[in-house]
């Protein structure tokens, strides 16, 4: 059962209006998925679509990042903070984990269905964006769950 | 040669304008890729985005009446991301110009091939022109577009 209820923010002008963005490139992001598929294709072309927009993003952004704290200064935006209710749980030697705990994009996306299993399967689809941003810098981001698939919180842990 | 360059810079509009570009990466990259698993772009996109279009009717008011319609499609967020103008009105038609489009702002840096904007700029209209598939007396008309060379997008709301 997906529980994905924001906490903060709530009533926040410039965080709704922002929030109202990410959900409008949810559905986006949905009906292009679900078109693929209904056209026949695999998953695997929205993962293969989602991990090149990360490695892209990766360069962009994250090219001169050495360290576990850099990677989390620059993952970490005002957006990320707020909209997504994130937070570092952890920066070691080797390691960052991120935990976001609220997502608009799976808000939009309950909007349009009731299939969580779907859900859960085009959200860590749509994650392969942050595998792409890791593979860009050579590094791996190890997904420890999804509040698509049912838990409080999406869990990122990025590795050198 | 596409020209489009951004004027409004205050803090939320810039936020916006990232989660819209960002919206604008992850259609060119499921457009890509689902030509690479072998769907013609234009036809996968379109028949996406014109769906879309469908759903965000429910976004304006049942009326038949374009300068009504146009107090809801001139809102404030359109107006900021789109650095859209408002440029004549009368009971049969409304023209809109946009001065910038931050999906053309992300297509520029990902491609040179100003053919294939272009051609996916005209799709990504279609959430526009989705939405007055289901409209009985107001139609839509893209006269020109950034993607395609123009110096604005110019939109037509016109009587049916």
């Amino acid at each position: 059962m997906i529980k994905n209820e924001p906490k903060k923010y709530i009533g926040n002008y410039e965080v709704d209006a922002i929030r109202d963005a990410y959900e409008n490139r949810g559905r986006w992001y949905y009906y292009l998925v679900r078109e693929g598929l209904e056209k026949g294709l695999p998953l695997q072309f929205a993962r293969d679509a989602m991990f090149e927009a990360g490695q892209y993003l990766g360069k962009k952004r994250f090219s001169n990042v050495k360290t576990p704290q850099e990677f989390a200064d620059e993952f970490m935006t005002h957006a990320v903070k707020t909209v997504n209710e994130g937070e570092v749980a952890a920066v070691t030697d080797d390691e960052f984990i991120a935990e976001v705990h609220y997502c608009p994009l799976v808000n939009a996306w309950r909007k349009l269905t009731d299939d969580e299993e779907f859900m859960a399967q085009i959200c860590d689809a749509c994650m392969c964006m942050d595998r792409g941003i890791a593979d860009a810098i050579g590094w791996e981001m190890d997904l420890r769950g999804t509040l698509a698939d049912g838990h409080d919180r999406c869990t990122m842990c990025f590795k050198k | 040669m596409i020209k489009n360059k951004t004027t409004i810079q205050d803090k939320l509009s810039k936020e916006i304008r990232t989660a819209n570009e960002t919206r604008g990466l992850w259609y060119y990259m499921l457009v890509k890729h689902a030509g690479k698993y072998g769907l013609d772009e234009e036809e996968f996109a379109r028949g996406a985005i014109r769906k879309l279009g469908n759903l965000y009717r429910k976004n304006y008011p049942d009326t038949d009446s374009i300068s009504q319609f146009m107090g809801a499609f001139m809102n404030d967020q359109t107006v900021k991301q789109f650095h859209a103008e408002l440029v004549s009105l009368t009971d049969d038609e409304a023209i809109v110009h946009f001065h910038y489009c931050p999906m053309c702002g992300a297509w520029t840096n990902l491609t040179d091939d100003e053919k294939k904007i272009s051609m996916i700029c005209d799709c990504a209209m279609d959430v526009d022109r989705g939405v007055f598939d289901l409209y009985e007396h107001i139609g839509f008309k893209l006269v020109r577009a950034i993607g395609a060379g123009d110096d604005v997008c110019e939109l037509h709301f016109v009587k049916k």
